[in-house]
């Protein structure tokens, strides 16, 4: 059977499948499993079953349920409050003002949580009902926490950067290294055009002056627990003396103790923080089974390899080919939340972008930063479902107070380009 | 009917507790092959075991997850459509789940059954014989593929039910 025969199979069956609304971790099954008839003689159920489990059972996916769980007890601290608290008074004098805080709490709640929804949810809590007090612009307040949020994607710890590398083989510590800076970088991007747009429009926002007494050291005691679980979580993985896995045990215990120095660890809380995360590990690891088989299967076909030939013989420059990649990415996330694009994709984009000679590590970054844009984009983004939720406001109003940020997305990808060292560089000296 | 609904409903929660206490015991485990390897324990194994516990805690819960939304599907069509063309979509889309889920049970069991006949070991220094943390995984998707079934059968024989409501059961305390 001819690769461009087998080609229009699949997408068409996943297409269907997806399309008609069929669970995501099913429709990858089913598509898995049409494959393996059509390509290989191999018992189907017993190559699936097996694949489930070596993938499920392994330890360096451990590191997913436990930074879920992270996530889930800081979700339900006071932090929302104590980050603003502690970062106001330092960025009220920058231009721009407190809107600077829906950045700078972003990237450090970004630092101990995996997820951007969380990221979002967490930093706007507080965020917007104190912003919109102090008379900013709605877009504005809106537009700079979409696009910040996203920032829980790539600085580490980040699900979807665990899922890629367990996808594609990669260590999950390296690749935390690989993301720090360049988040780093993208949050002072984000930074730059608040500046930029405060300078340009003095007085379109309200007073802040109430935060004028606050001492530094005050601002120190209220931002030090979480910086000192930061250190604790991703200054174990970058010394090398944890692994991702046990940074995340230690980033649990980490937040359960300052949960509960924050009197905010309650039995409840306590329940609610357990069972929300293995409802969501549970969402999480459906899908990675349809995509583990999915992947055993595309083997068998000659897809991967074929399509990485094909694309291969069209000798693209690395732009060229990347800018191809994005265009394709934000628009499978119109339709596919980010780890199901992420997964859904691997099987297929990993031997082409080997074959183009592209650093893995470097690849991951980039992914996390086109599906952070993907996040922003309607119809389906998962930060927008969020903020309509906090805000009450409309996707498209959403959506479009992001589109800033999506651009400055966009110009951070080429920067990336141009410079890959921002990615590989951290790695490569912490070896 | 409802009562037997009920019922269910409890032992998917209970599911989704047990895989809870599982993800402690994983959090467990991890924090004491931290201190085993400071101190100088004994921690060979953990590795392996942490692995078995996070298959069985996620198989628990697949269930749980199914009937409180929990998983992912692309709802932009389905949301588009009303009445009867809604009900057939919504009967594909769990017949079709039905089927996987079923599927996955089976081959599940079989690999337990399998694992046993050949007295299949792990690789790692702990050497468990397999089928020991396959069969709670097999219990659990076979858990899962009830709760799929069962709200299929729901959305078959209760056509006045609300479309929206298929498989969106929710629990009060969570």
């Amino acid at each position: 059977m001819t690769e461009t025969l087998a080609i229009v199979i699949f997408v068409s069956t996943l297409f269907v499948l997806l399309g008609t609304g069929v669970w995501v971790g099913a429709s990858l099954l089913v598509t898995a499993v049409i494959g393996m008839f059509l390509f290989t003689n191999r018992p189907i159920g017993d190559s699936m079953a097996v694949t489930i489990w070596g993938e499920q059972s392994s330890w360096t996916l451990t590191a997913l349920p436990l930074f879920i769980w992270m996530g889930e007890i800081l979700y339900r601290t006071r932090l929302s409050e104590t980050l603003f608290r502690g970062l106001a008074p330092l960025m009220r004098r920058l231009p721009g003002g407190l809107l600077h805080v829906n950045i700078g709490a972003s990237a450090i709640f970004a630092a101990i949580s995996g997820s951007s929804a969380a990221t979002v949810a967490t930093v706007g809590k507080m965020s917007i009902p104190e912003l919109r007090k102090r008379a900013f612009p709605e877009r504005k307040i809106i537009g700079t926490l979409a696009g910040a949020g996203t920032l829980g994607l790539l600085i580490p710890p980040s699900i979807s950067m665990i899922i890629y590398g367990v996808t594609v083989n990669e260590s999950v510590a390296r690749l935390f290294m690989a993301a720090m800076i360049p988040g780093l970088c993208l949050a002072l991007c984000f930074m730059a055009y608040v500046a930029v747009w405060g300078l340009l429009n003095k007085g379109a926002h309200g007073r802040d002056d109430d935060f004028a007494g606050v001492s530094l050291w005050r601002c120190l005691a209220d931002l030090l627990p979480v910086l000192t679980l930061i250190a604790a979580v991703i200054g174990s993985i970058y010394a090398g003396i944890a692994t991702a896995t046990e940074a995340a045990a230690l980033g649990v215990l980490g937040s359960l103790i300052l949960s509960g120095a924050q009197r905010s660890l309650t039995v409840d809380s306590f329940t609610a923080s357990v069972l929300g995360s293995v409802r969501t590990t549970a969402m999480i690891m459906f899908i990675l089974m349809g995509s583990g088989f999915l992947s055993l299967a595309m083997g068998f076909t000659g897809i991967p390899r074929a399509l990485a030939e094909g694309i291969g013989a069209w000798e693209l420059s690395p732009l060229a080919l990347i800018a191809m990649l994005t265009v394709f990415y934000i628009l499978l996330g119109c339709f596919l939340d980010g780890i199901s694009s992420i997964v859904l994709t691997m099987a297929v984009i990993e031997p082409l972008v080997r074959t183009a000679g592209f650093d893995m590590l470097w690849f991951g970054v980039y992914l996390m930063i086109v599906v952070e844009m993907a996040q922003i984009t309607p119809p389906i983004g998962f930060n927008l479902f969020v903020l309509q939720g906090m805000t009450g406001r409309d996707i498209g109003f959403i959506a479009a107070s992001a589109v800033p940020m999506f651009l400055i997305m966009c110009a951070f990808i080429v920067v990336l380009v141009v410079f890959p060292g921002l990615a590989t560089w951290l790695p490569s000296v912490l070896n | 009917m409802s009562t037997v609904s009920a019922f269910l409903d409890r032992v998917y929660l209970a599911g989704a507790w047990l895989a809870g206490v599982l993800l402690l015991g994983l959090l467990c485990l991890v924090l004491y092959s931290i201190l085993a390897r400071i101190v100088g324990l004994y921690g060979g194994g953990a590795a392996d075991v942490a692995g078995y516990v996070m298959a069985t805690s996620t198989f628990l819960a697949l269930a749980y997850t199914f009937r409180s939304q929990g998983h992912i599907r692309v709802s932009l069509l389905i949301q588009k459509t009303r009445g009867a063309t809604r009900r057939r979509l919504e009967l594909w889309c769990l017949g079709a789940m039905s089927a996987v889920a079923a599927y996955l049970a089976v081959y599940m069991a079989r690999l337990v059954h399998d694992s046993w006949v050949f007295g299949d070991r792990s690789q790692g220094v702990d050497a468990t014989p397999l089928w020991v943390p396959q069969l709670p995984v097999a219990v659990g998707s076979a858990l899962f593929a009830l709760a799929v079934l069962h709200t299929f059968l729901d959305a078959v024989f209760n056509p006045a039910a609300d479309p929206e409501r298929a498989g969106r059961v929710r629990f009060d305390k969570t």
